[in-house]
């Protein structure tokens, strides 16, 4: 998280260039959205004995258990011709690459469309996987790429998680109000690469898979590179001071 | 759809001027981008904002953004209904759906937001 934000501020300064990003974890995390309430929301003190960090995202969106996924990260900045100043075309213009990756690894999937009629709903799931909104990448109706996004004047960040399997049991055991509703919906609203490609698959492939499917849709070519100096630096300083830190990981 | 009355920035926030206040809020165009509001964060009353500066921030199902000043000046006024509702922004973004109360600074200010008109020719520019 800490390295997304620092590559977001060095592009937002002109000093590296639109970045898409592929990561794992050490450890399986537990990722809530800038706004969640976590001690409300999750069972903390499971978390713990399990052994998942928490931290807290920059970006919208509901809760991600990094576990069996790939992470992605993308900066964009006004410049790029990927930046809109709409959000939903940036949501777009991103998931396309996303939809075409897919399409590579011979899974037939979908961009979700903007629900009609819709009604606003006062209770939210805190998880992300439970419900599908515009612009997600969907499989048969349920969602395999959940992303969420923070927006600035001049560039922008989205963070999402390709899942490569699905245990809902994981999720039962960190929710605080283990609600039967909510887990039927997760098992419903939820896919992962496994139910599509039964004989399995590697990380590296799903990551290639999507690298390409951006570089066709968009018709650009990836350099593959390190962190620089600078976003090193200012990585390890947003880990120091603000996401090793319970008062913003647990808003205290 | 952009009231005549008001005033706009290219951030997407209006404003009504009464006398030397300034109401704010985010518009409809806005709204509509953003899809359910689900979260609002905004200063308290007291704090100092200035023009085109971040006062807030506004979380909806698919982004986190910020929520810029169109005026500088004193917040008099935080519409706390927001914080249990935020779907008002999206129900009624020019009423129940205000966000702050500003007392303007400087009233020269107020040239550089723009007109009805010329915010929703910029929106279909953008649009383009």
């Amino acid at each position: 998280m800490a390295i997304d934000e620092a590559i977001l501020w060095s592009c937002q300064e002109g000093q590296v260039p639109p970045t898409l990003r592929f990561y794992t974890w050490n450890h399986p995390t537990l990722s809530v959205g800038y706004s969640q309430k976590v001690s409300k929301e999750f069972d903390i003190t499971t978390c713990q004995k399990l052994k998942y960090p928490i931290v807290r995202r920059i970006t919208g969106g509901r809760a991600v258990l990094h576990d069996q996924e790939v992470t992605y990260s993308v900066v964009i900045s006004q410049v790029d011709p990927l930046f809109s100043r709409s959000v939903l075309q940036a949501y777009r213009n991103l998931a396309t690459g996303l939809l075409v990756g897919c399409r590579i690894l011979g899974v037939n999937a979908q961009m979700a469309t903007k629900p009609q009629g819709k009604p606003l709903q006062s209770h939210r799931s805190p998880v992300c996987f439970s419900s599908t909104s515009w612009y997600e990448i969907l499989v048969e109706g349920k969602k395999l790429i959940g992303s969420a996004q923070k927006r600035f004047q001049n560039a922008l960040l989205q963070q999402g998680s390709i899942l490569m399997e699905f245990n809902p049991q994981r999720w039962r055991d960190i929710l605080r109000v283990k609600s039967t509703t909510l887990l039927e919906q997760l098992v419903q609203y939820t896919t992962s690469l496994k139910d599509h490609i039964p004989e399995g698959i590697s990380r590296e492939k799903v990551i290639s898979a999507m690298i390409r499917g951006f570089e066709q849709v968009h018709g650009i070519t990836f350099q593959e590179t390190d962190l620089t100096v600078l976003e090193w630096e200012r990585a390890h300083y947003l880990y120091r001071t603000k996401y090793s830190q319970d008062t913003w990981n647990y808003r205290l | 759809m952009y009231p005549e009355d008001l005033k706009y920035t290219k951030e997407h926030e209006w404003v009504r001027v009464v006398g030397n206040k300034a109401i704010v809020g985010i518009t409809e165009f806005a709204q509509d981008q953003l899809g359910d509001v689900v979260f609002i964060e905004l200063p308290e009353v007291g704090e100092k904002v200035k023009q085109f500066e971040s006062f807030g921030t506004i979380e909806s199902v698919k982004a986190v953004s910020d929520l810029y000043a169109p005026v500088s000046g004193e917040v008099i006024k935080v519409n706390d209904a927001l914080e249990d509702e935020p779907e008002r922004v999206n129900k009624d973004p020019y009423g129940e759906g205000w966000m702050l109360e500003i007392e303007i600074k400087n009233p020269a200010e107020l040239n550089n937001l723009i007109s009805a008109k010329e915010y929703e020719a910029y929106i279909k520019d953008q649009a383009k």
